[in-house]
C-alpha cells in the first residue's frame, strides 16, 4: 500500500509541474504581459514600470522566470498580491478553511439526501418515485445555480426574510452556532441540491447493478428479510463505485463552489479568485489554480487508496494503466 | 459449396417470421426507441419552440433590444412587457429573444469546438493504442484535474471577451469527455471481425477510421455533442454573470443576471426570466440527450 502511495506521489510531481507550467504559459501570453494592467494605466510612468519589472523578474527570458517562480513556490514564497500587497499564501489560506467549510457541509447533505433517494429508485425502478427523482436529477443539474442562487435569495432573504441574503456571519456579533447554520445553509443546501440528483442517479445505477449479483439472491435465500438484504448486502458494495464518482466530480464541485460564493458573498477560495481575475491579480491567481490542482490531485489519490481498502478485490497493480 | 452455404443462409429459420419490421437497420431501431422516450421528444419540442421564437425574434416582439426608454424603467409584467422592463427601461423579453441567439450560437459553436477537438485526439489515442493511448490519456489527465471554471475565468480575464474567444476557450477546455468516449469506443470495436476482416481484404488506416471506427462511434458521440452544447450554454452564463464574458450592451441570458442582481429585491422579473431560460433550454438539451443514450445503447438503464 505504501509503495503505492508513494508512487503515484511520483507521478504526481511531472503532473503538477506541466499544470503550473501551462498556467504559467497563459499567464506571460496575456496582451501586454502581466503588468498590462500598469502599462494601460496614464499614471504609472514608463521608468517605474520598467523598475516595477525588474523588480519582479520580468525582464528575464519565460523559461527562467518560470524556474524562478517555481523555487519560490516550493519553498512557500508564492509572491505578493498585485493588488493588496499582501502575501497570497496568508491571503489563500485564510480562505480556504471556508471554502472546506461550505464544502463540506454541502457534500455531507448530498450524501444524506442522495443515498436514500438513490436506493429507493433502485428497489421501486419504473416506479412514480423513479420518475420523480429522475427528473429532480435532471432539475439539478440544469438549473444554473447562480440563479437558483438568486432566486433563493429572493425567496428566502427578500420576501419571507427568514434567513441572511449573503455573508458567512453576523458581523460583530459573538460567535453562535445558530447564526453560522442559518448563513450556512442557503448556499449548501443550494450546492447540496445541484449534485445530490447525479449522485442518486449513481447510486441507483450501481444498485441496481449489484442487487443482480449472486450473493445478494443467496442472503434472500437463506431467509433475510430484504431491508437486511439491501442494507447490510448490497448498500455496502453498491456504494464503492460512488468513491471515484465523487473524486471525479471535485473540480465541478470547486467550480460550483465558486459561483455559491460569488452568489452569496462567502469570503472563501472561489470569490478570492474571482475579484483577482478582475484585478489581473496574477500571483493570486496562479496560487490558486495550483492550489486547486493539488487538492484535486491529492483527492484522486485518497479515493483511490480507499477504494482498494473498500473493495479488496480491487488490486493496486492492475491501477497503474 | 460455398454457394450451398450462402443459400442456406439466406433461407428463413422456421419458426421465426421474418417480417420488415425485425429486420430493421440500427438506425431506425435507434430512433424507435428514441421514439418512445418521452422527455426527449418533450426537449425536442421545448427546444424547437425556443429556436423558433429566437430565431424570428424581429418578428415575435416590436422592440428592439437596446432601445431605451427612461419614461418605462423597472416595470413589472404587464400586456405590453411580457417580461416587464430592466433599469434601462429595455422590454427584458425582446432581449432574452435577441441574448438567445449569443447563448444558443455560443453553445452550439462551442460544442462543434470539443467534438472536433475531442474527437481527433480521443481517436488517435483508441487507434493507435499502446505508447500513444497512455502518453494522450495523461494529458487528458492534466486537463481533467483543472477546475475548468478557474482556468476559463483566468483566460477570459486576459485574454478578453469578443463571442469567437469564448466560443474557443469553452471548447478547448471541454473535449475531454469526447475523446475518452471516442477512445473507447474504437478500441472496442477494433476488436470486432468485421474490422479484422476488413484489414485481412487490405483496407488501409484512413479506410478503417473512416468507413468503421468512426461512423461505429457516432453514437456515443452524439450523446456526448448534445451534453456539451448545454454544458457550453450553463458555462457561457456562468462566466458572463461573472461579469467575464460577453460585454453589454450585447445581451445574453447570463449578462442579464448579473444586472438584475443589483435590483432583485424590487425588480424580481429582470433576474427570474433569464435564468429561466438558461434553464429550459439546458433540460431540454440534456431530455433529449439521455433519449439518444437509450437510443444507441439500451443496455445502459
Amino acid at each position: 500500500m505504501w509503495t503505492y502511495i508513494v508512487r503515484r506521489l511520483v507521478i504526481t510531481i511531472p503532473l503538477l509541474i506541466a499544470v503550473s507550467f501551462v498556467s504559467f504559459a497563459i499567464m506571460q501570453s496575456v496582451p501586454g504581459g502581466p503588468m498590462a494592467v500598469y502599462r494601460n494605466n496614464p499614471n504609472v510612468r514608463a521608468e517605474d514600470l520598467a523598475r516595477l519589472e525588474k523588480q519582479l523578474g520580468l525582464d528575464k527570458p519565460m523559461s527562467v522566470q518560470y524556474a524562478i517562480w517555481l523555487r519560490n513556490f516550493v519553498t512557500g514564497n508564492w509572491g505578493q498580491s498585485l493588488a493588496s500587497g499582501r502575501q497570497v499564501t496568508e491571503m489563500i489560506f485564510e480562505r480556504l478553511g471556508n471554502t472546506f467549510y461550505l464544502m463540506g457541509t454541502a457534500f455531507v447533505i448530498t450524501l444524506i439526501v442522495a443515498i436514500p433517494i438513490g436506493i429507493q429508485s433502485a428497489i421501486r425502478q419504473y416506479s412514480f418515485f423513479d420518475h420523480l427523482a429522475t427528473l429532480f436529477s435532471f432539475i439539478g443539474f440544469s438549473v444554473p445555480i447562480f440563479w437558483l442562487g438568486l432566486m433563493a435569495i429572493i425567496l428566502f432573504a427578500v420576501k419571507l426574510d427568514w434567513l441572511p441574503a449573503g455573508g458567512m456571519r453576523t458581523i460583530d456579533a459573538p460567535f453562535s452556532i445558530s447564526d453560522r447554520l442559518r448563513y450556512l445553509v442557503l448556499p449548501a443546501s443550494l450546492m447540496a441540491f445541484h449534485s445530490a440528483g447525479q449522485y442518486s442517479r449513481y447510486v441507483r445505477v450501481s444498485m441496481l447493478e449489484v442487487v443482480r449479483q449472486d450473493y445478494i439472491i443467496a442472503a434472500r435465500a437463506k431467509g433475510l428479510i430484504e431491508r437486511m438484504v439491501i442494507i447490510k448486502h448490497a448498500l455496502r458494495n453498491a456504494l464503492i463505485p460512488l468513491i471515484t464518482v465523487v473524486a471525479l466530480d471535485l473540480p465541478a464541485l470547486f467550480s460550483g463552489a465558486l459561483l455559491v460564493e460569488t452568489v452569496f458573498a462567502w469570503p472563501g477560495m472561489g470569490r478570492l479568485f474571482w475579484n483577482s481575475a478582475l484585478r489581473f491579480d496574477y500571483p493570486v491567481l496562479m496560487g490558486t489554480i495550483i492550489l486547486s490542482a493539488v487538492l484535486v490531485i491529492l483527492f484522486n489519490l485518497l479515493a483511490d487508496v480507499l477504494y482498494v481498502v473498500a473493495d479488496p478485490r480491487v488490486r493496486l497493480i492492475r491501477e497503474r494503466g | 459449396m460455398t454457394e450451398n452455404i450462402q443459400v442456406q443462409a439466406l433461407q428463413p429459420v422456421e419458426g421465426v417470421a421474418v417480417t420488415p419490421e425485425s429486420v430493421t437497420s440500427p438506425a431506425r431501431q435507434a430512433w424507435r426507441r428514441f421514439r418512445r422516450h418521452h422527455m426527449a421528444l418533450f426537449g425536442i419540442f421545448l427546444l424547437a419552440l425556443i429556436l423558433g421564437l429566437v430565431v424570428f425574434a424581429p418578428r415575435v416582439t416590436p422592440y428592439e433590444p437596446n432601445a431605451l426608454d427612461l419614461k418605462s424603467r423597472l416595470q413589472p409584467p404587464s400586456r405590453e412587457h411580457w417580461m416587464g422592463t430592466d433599469e434601462l427601461g429595455r422590454d427584458v423579453f425582446t432581449r432574452i429573444l435577441y441574448g438567445g441567439r449569443i447563448s444558443l450560437l455560443i453553445g452550439v459553436a462551442a460544442m462543434s469546438v470539443s467534438v472536433t477537438v475531442g474527437t481527433v485526439i480521443g481517436a488517435l489515442s483508441g487507434y493507435f493504442g499502446g505508447r500513444v493511448d497512455s502518453l494522450i490519456m495523461r494529458i487528458v489527465d492534466v486537463v481533467i484535474s483543472f477546475p475548468s471554471l478557474f482556468l476559463l475565468i483566468m483566460i477570459a480575464s486576459f485574454a478578453g471577451s469578443s463571442i469567437p474567444t469564448i466560443i474557443l476557450v469553452i471548447g478547448l477546455l471541454s473535449w475531454m469527455r469526447v475523446s475518452r468516449l471516442v477512445r473507447a469506443s474504437f478500441l472496442t470495436i477494433k476488436e470486432r471481425e468485421y474490422v479484422a476482416a476488413s484489414i485481412a481484404l487490405g483496407a488501409n488506416g484512413w479506410q478503417l477510421v473512416l468507413r468503421h471506427l468512426l461512423p461505429n462511434s457516432l453514437g456515443p458521440i452524439s450523446v456526448a455533442a448534445t451534453i456539451d452544447v448545454s454544458a457550453a450554454i450553463l458555462t457561457e452564463s456562468a462566466l458572463s454573470y461573472l461579469g467575464l464574458g460577453i460585454q453589454p450592451p450585447q445581451a445574453t441570458w447570463g449578462n442579464m443576471l448579473r444586472f438584475a442582481q443589483d435590483q432583485m429585491s424590487t425588480a424580481p422579473w429582470t433576474a427570474i426570466f433569464p435564468g429561466l431560460m438558461i434553464f429550459l433550454v439546458s433540460i431540454a438539451i440534456n431530455f433529449i440527450g439521455d433519449g439518444l443514450r437509450d437510443a444507441f445503447d439500451p443496455r445502459q438503464r
